[in-house]
């Protein structure tokens, strides 16, 4: 009955599951035009004939070519060589890598859905608490792409029912139809905790 | 759900990486002592850049005044300046203030988003486990959607919002006659609702 195009909703989620990069590239683009602009300045100033404020651009290969003539090792240009590598592996790595953003949808047939792994990992903690009878904080989850991990810490000298709480959180994790799929695993610390 | 240009992101990311990469692994390679091959190329460069600025004057007659090659490097930058601004804000549009718009002979009819946020928000707010609803509109492909964003209290389960949610889009969608694309994002878990009572989480 829904007339929505359904490769609009894959667009959608596809867009929400993601990293845009928009942050990262409005870093580089202000840092870029500070660092242009500054060359720009001192190309002004070289222009004119007025002595350069730090470096003039017309000679920086002139610099570079003195500064590593002597034959040893340049620590002031190796460090700022390893420092750009490392710069630049690092913004190839934000180009190439997904930027998955911690969330899982959930099909429906009339809205698309994006949860926070927080709220599904807030909710199997208190199904784990209210399953397990356990208080707040003796109860902590996780969730990530595919698994979701629950741990119990029991109360000294009290046995956890592990057996209770990962069934409940089987059943909360398969009454919804997260994608992609999540499989819940419960583990009860070895040391309890007095008072807990 | 901005309409920013993710591929180019990526790819201005990637060039800008590429180039840094190669800026640096060269000043290191030179740096070193067995970087002959590539520190032999060092002083070339530099008496070439020293001749085109020589041969270059900005009076041929042999006035005064040097190279004009500084200032086409300021021009330059000024215009890299310009662009760098120019994509900087290109980022984060999208946002529009309709959910429908109907082209009649008679006329147009647009109906305000606000008008959806009203009626989406009335319907979630009183819900025990919604914290905060907030809607927005935003041009996706061309045509409005919907973006409502759901803030949970602690510990519920996402499932029954969604579920009322979509039920909530199927009203809409009767009252506007149209169907508009709606993404339900579900966030939060942080407080617990304002005058609630806590201990029955």
């Amino acid at each position: 009955m829904s007339g929505i195009d359904p490769g609009l909703y894959r667009r959608v989620l596809r867009r929400e599951l993601h990293s845009s990069r928009s942050g990262s590239t409005i870093v580089v683009l202000v840092l870029l035009t500070l660092a242009v602009g500054y060359v720009g300045v001192e190309a002004v100033y070289a222009a004119l004939g007025r002595p350069a404020l730090l470096f003039s651009p017309v000679d920086v290969l002139a610099t570079l070519t003195s500064s590593v003539d002597g034959g040893g090792t340049s620590g002031l240009v190796l460090g700022a060589g390893v420092v750009a590598a490392i710069v630049g592996l690092v913004l190839i790595g934000l180009a190439v890598t997904a930027g998955r953003r911690g969330r899982h949808t959930i099909d429906d047939d009339r809205v698309a859905v994006v949860v926070d792994d927080r709220v599904i990992a807030s909710s199997l903690a208190r199904t784990a608490r209210t399953s397990g009878r356990l208080s707040e904080q003796q109860v902590s989850a996780w969730v990530s792409r595919r698994r979701a991990q629950i741990d119990l810490t029991p109360s000294s000298g009290l046995a956890v029912d592990d057996g209770a709480v990962e069934a409940a959180s089987r059943a909360e994790l398969e009454s919804v139809a997260y994608r992609p799929a999540l499989s819940a695993r419960v583990r009860t610390t070895d040391q309890g905790r007095l008072g807990a | 759900m901005t309409s920013s240009n993710r591929f180019a992101n990526r790819l201005f990311l990637f060039v800008v990486g590429l180039v840094t990469l190669a800026v640096g692994v060269f000043l290191a390679i030179v740096a070193l002592p067995g970087g002959g091959v590539l520190r032999d190329l060092l002083s070339p460069a530099s008496s070439a850049v020293d001749d085109a600025v020589a041969t270059t004057p900005i009076d041929p007659t042999g006035g005064t005044g040097g190279s004009w090659l500084p200032l086409a490097l300021a021009l330059l930058c000024l215009l890299l300046v310009i662009v760098f601004v120019v994509a900087i804000f290109t980022h984060g549009h999208g946002r529009t203030d309709s959910v429908v718009v109907h082209d009649d002979p008679a006329g147009s009819i647009a109906v305000s988003s606000s008008f959806a946020d009203t009626a989406i928000t009335d319907a979630l707010r009183a819900r025990r486990d919604v914290a905060a609803v907030g809607v927005s509109a935003w041009t996706v492909t061309g045509r409005p959607a919907l973006k409502v964003r759901v803030r949970l209290t602690a510990g519920s389960s996402p499932a029954p919002v969604v579920a009322a949610a979509s039920d909530v889009a199927r009203g809409l969608d009767r009252v506007l006659g149209e169907t508009v694309p709606v993404l339900v994002e579900i966030t939060g878990a942080s407080a617990v609702r304002r005058g609630a009572d806590s201990r029955v989480s």
